[in-house]
């Protein structure tokens, strides 16, 4: 992962160079729901860079004019992925200290939603599906990059736009190390041969299903989604991996040494890899995150 | 990232960009842009074909941004369209500060006129040409969505990466032109589909003939959108030592063969 990192995360130009501090511009920002596969990602980017670099971690809240009538402005903090955001930002901020960690937090009300709506539509298509268009849309505001973020000289949180041409992804990581429901769903009703036929039909279809769909709306906001689960060495290493080494569904206990026996059995069995490689640097709550039903969709 | 579009027109007249698909062109690549005009052909009672690539660049290697369709200094002899990010090549790693368009777009001219044997190579068929266009590319570790147009030859190749980590639409227009465009003109227009990310794809501008009788059409397939096009699989066959795409071979039985080794 490291070696799949190097290339994606150096040499990045920025757009307004030695404005003040260039250290205070961030390169690189991650596609942050918070979530094991990204907060992995911006984990591993710590070992990389020097640590005078800022990461932006840009992280969406929709509006949902249902479930937040009443909310006010806290409504955006009372997402899911804005839970978990916040929650993996002080993981990050207590195993890496030193770096600044720049917390992007974006909130699309309803209203400018339904603004850029057509937009979004026309940018995915040919893609059409309802699904397309709320993975999409999160994408979309994300990649645009306009939101809140702390000031580093006062804390005061102020309006922000991320300069960052390069945008981490974590996608690939559920489709290779078995980290969706339906692979559980798919070990449970017919074994490791059941798990194996969703897992290649997934990373088969990846092309199709969400990468030329995302490249669309994110480049649209001049900006570069790069995929290190995606590197041509991982995909191999992870198609190469025994199916019982990436996950342990059915699995009584885990093997690794480095996991205390006593809490590992609260960590679950989808994507297990990468929750251990999480655990063993240091980020144990992030390694222990459920599975969340549904992500991204509060439209 | 970068846009793309091409147009390959058989009625006299150079076709571009719709104003929608290059103002999204332009959004997604803002640091420069510029358009190439090639006319091929009209000789032994072929068609005349009009091609325009169209090219806009975000840069992101480095202090100096590299214009497209890339073209090598003071020639015209063939273009690169690139949208994409050549990590590795050979497996060695490319310096941060060095252009992947350049790389790309010298790799793939030497492998199709390698120095000295120029002769023997241009007699090559366009499917021989597009396999070794599948060899070539499949040295590069990275996300890619391209077109190559080789004008000795006057050959055009196109495709995805094995994994379709970039865009790219087709269309055939209203004037039975093919275009191809990193995004398209939005849900209104329901012509733009995707090019499967599944081959290497390429369109003789010189023949008249489709690809359908192409005596070797066993190992490649004509495609529905213009019977001139032809693929050649992403398969096993194009393993090498400096090979280091994944294949993904063998779905239906839900295996993955990998071709690099």
């Amino acid at each position: 992962m490291r070696q799949s990192l190097l290339p994606r995360t150096r040499g990045i130009p920025l757009d307004q160079p030695a404005d003040q501090s260039v250290h205070r511009n961030a390169r690189i920002a991650v596609l942050f729901s918070g979530g094991l596969d990204c907060t992995l990602l911006a984990r591993l980017c710590h070992d990389l860079l020097p640590l005078e670099a800022t990461i932006d971690l840009l992280n969406v809240a929709f509006q949902n004019p249902r479930a937040h009538k009443n909310a006010g402005d806290g409504a955006y903090e009372l997402c899911p992925d804005r839970i978990t955001g916040r929650a993996s930002h002080a993981e990050l901020l207590k195993v890496c200290p030193g770096r600044n960690w720049r917390f992007v937090a974006i909130d699309i009300p309803y209203t400018e939603y339904q603004d850029h709506r057509a937009q979004v539509i026309d940018l995915i298509s040919p893609h059409n599906t309802e699904m397309d268009l709320s993975i999409a849309s999160a994408l979309y505001f994300a990649a645009r990059g306009r939101g809140q973020a702390a000031s580093l000289e006062s804390g005061e949180v102020i309006p922000y736009t991320t300069q960052a041409r390069a945008l981490l992804s974590g996608l690939g990581a559920d489709e290779l190390f078995a980290g969706y429901t339906r692979h559980a769903t798919a070990f449970r009703r017919q074994g490791f041969k059941g798990l194996l036929d969703e897992l290649s039909l997934d990373v088969g279809r990846l092309g199709k299903r969400n990468l030329g769909r995302d490249d669309r709306v994110i480049s649209h906001w001049a900006r570069e989604a790069r995929f290190p689960f995606l590197d041509e060495a991982v995909v191999q290493w992870a198609l190469n991996c025994p199916i019982s080494d990436k996950c342990d569904f059915g699995a009584v206990e885990a093997s690794i040494d480095s996991i205390d026996e006593n809490t590992c059995a609260t960590i679950e069995s989808g994507k297990k890899v990468l929750r251990c490689l999480a655990w063993r640097l240091g980020m144990k709550g992030v390694a222990q995150e459920k599975k969340r039903a549904v992500s991204l969709l509060y439209i | 990232m970068c846009g793309i579009f091409c147009a390959v027109a058989r009625h006299g007249c150079h076709v571009v960009p719709s104003s929608t698909v290059k103002q999204r062109l332009l959004a997604r690549g803002p640091d420069a842009s510029k358009e190439i005009l090639f006319t091929v052909g009209g000789a032994s009672g072929n068609d005349v074909v009009s091609l325009t690539l169209f090219s806009t660049v975000l840069s992101l290697r480095g202090p100096v941004t590299t214009e497209q369709p890339f073209q090598q200094h003071g020639s015209s002899d063939s273009a690169l369209c690139w949208n994409g990010e050549a990590w590795n090549i050979r497996r060695q790693r490319l310096d941060e500060n060095d252009n992947d368009t350049a790389a790309v777009h010298e790799l793939l001219c030497l492998a199709l006129c390698p120095l000295g044997q120029s002769e023997t190579r241009l007699q090559e068929s366009a499917v021989a040409s597009a396999c070794t266009v599948s060899r070539t590319l499949a040295q590069i570790s990275g996300p890619y969505a391209f077109v190559y147009y080789h004008k000795h030859t006057s050959r055009l190749f196109f495709g995805r990466d094995f994994l379709g980590r970039r865009s790219l639409l087709w269309k055939v227009g209203q004037h039975g032109e093919l275009l191809l465009s990193s995004i398209g003109d939005g849900s209104l227009d329901g012509s733009w589909t995707e090019v499967e990310a599944d081959g290497i794809y390429c369109i003789d501008l010189n023949s008249a003939s489709d690809a359908a009788a192409l005596p070797t059409a066993d190992e490649t397939s004509a495609i529905s959108i213009d019977p001139r096009v032809f693929k050649v699989p992403y398969t096993v066959s194009h393993a090498s030592d400096d090979t280091t795409s994944v294949g993904l071979l063998d779905s239906a039985f839900g295996v993955f063969v990998l071709i690099s080794r």
